[in-house]
């Protein structure tokens, strides 16, 4: 068994290794031996069997993410039975629905509220990427103001997808380790502002698909020959 | 009478120990990542406006007033549970007057308007 | 003025949906023509017939006060104020949709603008309803309304810079890049989240704050609170965007003196999409998908409205089928709205488990749904001219099933909450409104039947054939919250009614119409005959052209009145697309029915509104 991490790349005890170069220390000092894996083993089953869920839920993705903690995809069973939608006492922030830019900061606040361990997942594809909505006033993906660790896609996702996405979380958690602090990392300058820097905001929101051909090929000049009898193009200009 | 005592012993015990690890686990294992706006006060993400240390109405200590004193009673009735038996006549007789005096106490903040509200 | 509730059931409030009567001929035109003549600058019709009377400018105002207080009028609910801006620099038109309660009519004034003189004197003395209205108009149009009390953006945050989204000269995707937006978003400080009235109360030096662009002749609203006696000062308090009980990102600034609610003021926006602006720049069948997501708690019912206006405009009546299978979802989608609004009252009054015996019942109709459509919340279920597809076989079965025992958890919710004491003391003489009073805020839908005011568009102006099928509208006498609770809980019941015997009555035939203009032609035509093909080419690239023309199309949507503006110029595309979601006017009566009630009753209230933040900020 090594000591102080430097003999690369470690394995856990999901068969995984961790994105630790060859030679790197980790950081916290704590050596990696049999104890403090265990340690790690233990703290991190801890801590994802019974995240503290706190739905931010906005629109339609909040009403299947209520379907998912009902009776029927009862999201309890994975230890999230006590929803806190209190910031202090979260672990979890499920931020489920479109987020307008009016919201941006109310959603960053509360991100910056929640102590430590926390984690982030953004549900449906408004939440991720803006969604269907390429417009003035969605934020396009919230990984732009906060950092997300896990993304669910669907709009909305099924209550499995969902608990697909929070499985992954538990996944995630299950890789961590005390001995590096990039986990838990949270700058303090860092708080209120994006999460992105301005250029990978423009890289990420660039418009795609049909919204690069957003505008009004209509017209005022009808492209098909055939008025209708109920035509009243004429009088609808009539006072213009 | 040890056993009795062993008892209330062992619970006490299991509490502090509770407590003692979990905000002993919490400052070992936990990272702290102190920043101004995570110690301003909560308000479902909107940024505090007006002091906290306003004037509050005088109504919300008349209910905590009112809470505690029958917190109190509730607290004193429940070992009278437990022996409820031994202490036969003699026991119900004098509950029932402490019962009494805090009813009628009760009954006076009921008809003075205590519980309401305004 | 409105019904009162006479004794037994009241009058129910019928109208006509086309009127077969030729504009000029309608009372309201000759009448305005008689005594405002000099005001009217043209008279037209709709695409469904309800006359459209152009007023100058200057005398808008006066003539609304005819219409509203004239007794052979009696305009008394304003359904609608928006705006409509056709681009090229021309006349922004502003629409004031009415509806006469006595007499059944509905009526719209039309006041062109030019684009250097957007100013016009508010209703707000009129109709209380206005009030939110006209912030609306100002935040999307610019449009100034003299005489507000309290003219300031409702949607967009206050001090929003980029200018008036729904201009045709503002860009889909704002002024500023995306980068900026985010900055600025989050570079919002105390004057951007609060208003100047709830800055003053917290006593924040007036000074200080940087203003938005409010010219000084418009006061903010009065202080209620301030100074008491012994010099203390009420708490301002954030029910904030983030809450559990609010039913979305609602925000309401609570001003308390200890547990009573001196004012609330709630701020919306939070949600605000830009769905009538997105709109725009799609083709009539892709807004379909949109509308899902408004409401997103009964979609069907806005897929269906929307279609149905759409319709409308393109003069076109649907299959006897597709006529019925419409009640059906409708009705579904009704129950479906209804339920999660119990379960969510419930959960916010402490009742947990009615929460989750309604959505498991939601489950359910979230099978048929998926079955059908293959979504279970965004279901996108109607085409212009149709459905997306045919009920698949067993649906029907399925359907009757869940018809036939729902009412069960229905009576087990029943048993749970209708004589609770702790439900009826919490919910009985809370939050009271009075008929004349709901009507003056525009509340429609269950919120203004609990007041005894008998409308239901289903039956003053019917439509797929409502009047054909046999059902009560249950119209309660108190208006407090408890009469809002029992009025939906008898619509559910209603609903089932209605949906036995739209079951029982469903016709064979296509879902589709055979217009191929319209909708697609079947593929084996399409591949075969020429002239399918041309259509089936043209309604890909292009879409469906829908005549020029305008409409205001409303059906009774599970929150109240669901209004659809549709402007068309003849192309593939709208060139309005308004959404009159019912919550948005229901949620301005909150301020007036939580004054002076204690913090606790706020939930009960709100909840008892039944809002959805996708309709109110859309």
């Amino acid at each position: 068994m090594g000591l102080s991490g430097s003999e690369g790349p470690e394995v856990t005890t999901t068969g995984r290794s961790l994105p630790v170069a060859e030679g790197e220390r980790l950081d916290t000092g704590i050596p990696r031996n049999w104890l403090t894996t265990r340690v790690d083993y233990v703290v991190n089953w801890a801590r994802r069997n019974s995240l503290w869920p706190m739905p931010f839920g906005t629109a339609c993705c909040a009403i299947e993410m209520m379907a998912a903690f009902g009776s029927k995809y009862d999201l309890a069973r994975f230890g999230m039975e006590r929803m806190s939608f209190s910031p202090r006492q979260a672990d979890l922030m499920i931020v489920a629905g479109r987020v307008s830019y009016k919201l941006a900061p109310v959603l960053r606040r509360i991100w910056d509220q929640m102590p430590q361990p926390k984690w982030c997942v953004s549900m449906g594809a408004c939440a991720s990427s803006g969604g269907m909505f390429d417009n003035y006033t969605i934020v396009q993906g919230i990984d732009t103001i906060i950092p997300v660790d896990v993304y669910v896609p669907g709009c909305p996702p099924r209550p499995e997808g969902l608990a697909y996405g929070l499985m992954m979380i538990q996944e995630k958690i299950k890789g961590e380790t005390l001995s590096s602090s990039a986990f838990r990392s949270e700058a303090a300058e860092a708080v209120g502002r994006p999460n992105l820097p301005p250029e990978a905001i423009e890289l990420v929101a660039q418009p795609f698909g049909n919204s690069t051909k957003q505008n009004r090929a209509s017209g005022l000049a009808p492209t098909s020959a055939v008025a209708r009898p109920v035509d009243r193009l004429e009088r609808l200009l009539e006072h213009s | 009478m040890t056993e009795s005592y062993l008892g209330i012993v062992i619970l006490g015990a299991v509490g502090i120990l509770n407590a003692v690890l979990i905000i002993g686990l919490s400052q070992l294992v936990g990272s702290v990542r102190p920043s101004a706006v995570k110690s301003s006060p909560y308000e479902s993400g909107m940024p505090p406006l007006g002091g906290t240390r306003e004037r509050v109405s005088v109504n919300f200590y008349i209910v905590a007033m009112l809470f505690i004193v029958f917190d109190i009673e509730t607290i004193f009735l429940l070992p009278w549970a437990v022996v409820f038996r031994d202490l036969a006549l003699g026991g119900f007789l004098a509950m029932m007057i402490f019962l009494i005096v805090l009813g009628v106490g009760l009954l006076y903040a009921w008809k003075k308007g205590a519980l309401e509200w305004d | 003025m409105t019904q009162a509730p006479a004794e037994g059931s009241p009058q129910l409030i019928v109208g006509h949906r086309r009127d077969g009567e030729d504009t000029e001929g309608h009372p309201s035109v000759t009448a305005l023509r008689g005594e405002l003549g000099d005001a009217v600058l043209g008279v037209d019709a709709d695409a469904i017939g309800t006359p459209v009377v152009t007023v100058t400018p200057q005398r808008v105002f006066e003539v609304l006060h005819y219409l509203q207080s004239d007794a052979a009028q009696a305009y008394d609910l304003l359904v609608d104020l928006t705006a409509v801006d056709i681009g090229g620099g021309r006349p922004i038109r502003v629409w004031y949709q009415l509806w006469s309660m006595r007499h059944g009519r509905q009526l719209r004034i039309v006041a062109k603008l030019p684009l250097e003189e957007l100013e016009l004197r508010s209703v707000t003395p009129l109709w209380e309803s206005a009030n939110w209205l006209e912030r609306e108009v100002y935040d999307m149009f610019g449009v100034t309304f003299r005489g507000h009390p309290d003219l300031r953006r409702i949607l967009m945050p206050e001090n929003y810079e980029e200018g008036f989204p729904l201009r045709k000269d503002f860009p889909l995707r704002g002024r500023f890049s995306r980068s900026e937006q985010t900055r600025r978003a989050l570079s919002r400080d105390l004057e951007d989240m609060y208003a100047r009235a709830e800055l003053e109360m917290a006593g924040v030096p007036l000074d200080e704050i940087g203003m938005q662009q409010v010219p000084p002749d418009r006061r903010p609203e009065e202080l209620v609170g301030g100074q008491d006696a012994l010099g203390g000062k009420p708490m301002l308090l954030n029910m904030g965007p983030q809450h559990p009980a609010t039913h979305g990102v609602l925000r309401l600034v609570l001003e308390l003196d200890g547990e009573r609610i001196l004012r609330c003021i709630p701020h919306i926006g939070y949600l605000h999409t830009g769905f009538e602006k997105t709109c725009e720049y799609r083709e009539w069948n892709q807004v379909v998908p949109y509308t899902d997501r408004m409401d997103y708690l009964s979609p069907m019912l806005y897929n269906i409205g929307y279609a149905l206006a759409v319709e409308s405009l393109l003069g076109i009546e649907v299959t006897p089928r597709c006529r019925v299978v419409r009640v059906i979802l409708s009705e579904l989608n009704r129950i479906l709205g209804h339920l999660l609004w119990i379960g969510t009252t419930a959960i916010d009054l402490g009742a947990f488990s009615v929460f989750l015996y309604t959505f498991q019942e939601r489950e359910r109709i979230y099978n048929l749904h998926e079955a059908y459509t293959g979504a279970r919340v965004t279901t996108s279920a109607t085409r212009v001219g149709g459905m997306l597809a045919d009920l698949p076989p067993g649906w029907v079965d399925a359907a009757r099933d869940f018809v036939q025992t729902f009412p069960s958890t229905l009576a087990e919710v029943d048993r749970l909450l209708t004589r609770n004491a702790i439900w009826i003391s919490r919910q009985q003489g809370i939050g009271v409104v009075g008929p004349e009073e709901a009507v003056s805020f525009g509340l429609t839908g269950p919120n203004l039947r609990a007041s005894g005011v008998a409308y239901d568009v289903r039956k003053a102006r019917p439509y797929l054939g409502y009047e054909e099928y046999d059902f009560d509208v249950p119209v309660g006498e108190h208006g407090d919250t408890y009469d809002r609770f029992l009025v939906r809980f008898e619509e559910m019941y209603q609903s089932a009614r209605i949906l036995e015997q739209a079951l029982d009555g469903l016709p064979d035939g296509p879902i589709d119409i055979e217009d191929y203009s319209v909708v697609l032609p079947p593929k084996s035509e399409a591949m075969g005959s020429i002239d399918s093909m041309i259509a089936h080419f043209k309604l890909v690239m292009e879409g469906i052209q829908v005549p020029a023309g305008e409409v205001w199309y409303s059906i009774e949507g599970s929150k109240g009145e669901l209004g659809f503006g549709l402007v068309s110029d003849g192309g593939c595309k709208p060139v309005r697309c308004r959404f009159r979601g019912p919550s948005f006017i229901n949620l301005a009566a909150l301020p007036f029915l939580v004054e002076g009630e204690l913090v606790a009753d706020v939930l009960a209230v709100n909840a008892s509104l039944d809002i959805v933040l996708g309709e109110i900020d859309r």
